[in-house]
């Protein structure tokens, strides 16, 4: 199971620490956009009403990784997953001013997706499920500023570990990852992920 | 040979941290071993819990004795409650030079997303995460 629901000590610690919009400016390194060289953003905590572009932004990601068709999470499911009274996941929304919205009118540009889970050597640990910067919007620190926030929260819950998966033949992404001084436990330790679904969960649930 | 699967109560604990120890030193990395049965007390076995646990068990006659079909019956249940849960997916990770491990996975039905896909497991822990974390905008 993926899931972890998070102990009410850790709920009443995130709220002391509640955090607000963080508006950010940055001036982008390498862009193919010159007017957002200069560009605010900011991050905040994803609420109900943001599970309409998270949806459209999962897609998205989704379209990236040639997986389009594996998507089968509604906007509704992540109504009622992630904002019920003991939710499956959280998330974080990066947001830009309407002056910097998207063709298509959206200003909600990058997400992340987490929960926490557990080490059985380290203890509490955080999963990040999604991490995602629409592609007009990329080289400009959103997608640090996404990590960093994760990486934060982890801090604040207690957790010892940031773990999440990433294709191998995302050059950006895994670039960029390690430029941010993770590591490859794949690569270096041989771990492989492993997945059990579909008609093989259904049978072995029947054993 | 009888055995029961159950759900882990406080005061296993103990036998769960010494098992957890066992596998570490299988996969050859008891070092990495952080946590001892006090965080798993705490963390497991409070008000909204972090983990769940299942317990293989026999009975005293047979105790240290290896078994047979105890790993499927462990996975199995585990299996059953996501499924109560609808949960979709279980998922883990295994090291690619344990071959009866791997062997059994993919007995059971389970996807190797590393070799299909090119799925990597990624990490950020100790000074690593201290630093990403530092780097947040402040509030």
């Amino acid at each position: 199971m993926q899931w972890r629901r998070m102990p009410a000590a850790f709920k009443s610690q995130r709220r002391r620490r509640s955090w607000k919009e963080t508006r950010l400016s940055s001036s982008a390194i390498t862009t193919s956009s010159p007017h957002l060289r200069s560009m605010d953003f900011s991050i905040r905590a994803a609420n109900l009403d943001d599970c309409k572009d998270i949806a459209r932004m999962i897609m998205e990601l989704a379209e990236y990784e040639k997986v389009s068709d594996h998507v089968k999470v509604t906007q509704k499911d992540l109504e009622q997953d992630g904002f019920s009274k003991n939710p499956f996941f959280h998330g974080i929304i990066a947001e830009v001013p309407e002056q910097h919205k998207t063709k298509e009118g959206h200003t909600k540009i990058g997400y992340a997706l987490y929960f926490y889970s557990y080490s059985s050597w380290s203890g509490r640990a955080i999963y990040m499920e999604d991490l995602y910067v629409m592609p007009e919007f990329r080289g400009t620190g959103v997608g640090k500023a996404l990590i960093n926030k994760v990486a934060q929260l982890a801090l604040a819950a207690g957790c010892h570990q940031l773990n999440f998966t990433v294709l191998d033949w995302n050059k950006p992404s895994m670039d960029f990852y390690l430029s941010q001084g993770c590591f490859d436990i794949t690569a270096s330790m041989g771990y492989h992920c492993m997945r059990c679904e579909g008609e093989a969960l259904e049978h072995l649930a029947q054993l | 040979m009888n055995f029961k699967i159950r759900r882990a109560a406080k005061e296993d604990c103990k036998d769960i941290s010494r098992m957890i120890m066992d596998l570490a030193i299988y996969e050859k990395m008891p070092d990495q071993v952080k946590i001892s049965h006090e965080e798993l007390e705490r963390d497991g076995f409070c008000q909204n819990p972090l983990f769940e646990c299942l317990v293989a068990e026999v009975p005293e006659e047979h105790k240290s004795n290896e078994g047979n079909g105890i790993g499927t019956a462990l996975l199995s249940k585990v299996a059953e409650i996501g499924k109560k849960k609808q949960c979709v997916r279980l998922q883990l990770s295994v090291l690619n030079w344990n071959t009866p491990s791997r062997d059994f996975y993919a007995a059971k039905g389970a996807q190797d997303l590393t070799v299909t896909e090119g799925w990597h497991a990624i990490r950020f822990d100790g000074q690593n995460l201290d630093n990403l974390a530092n780097e947040a905008p402040k509030d």
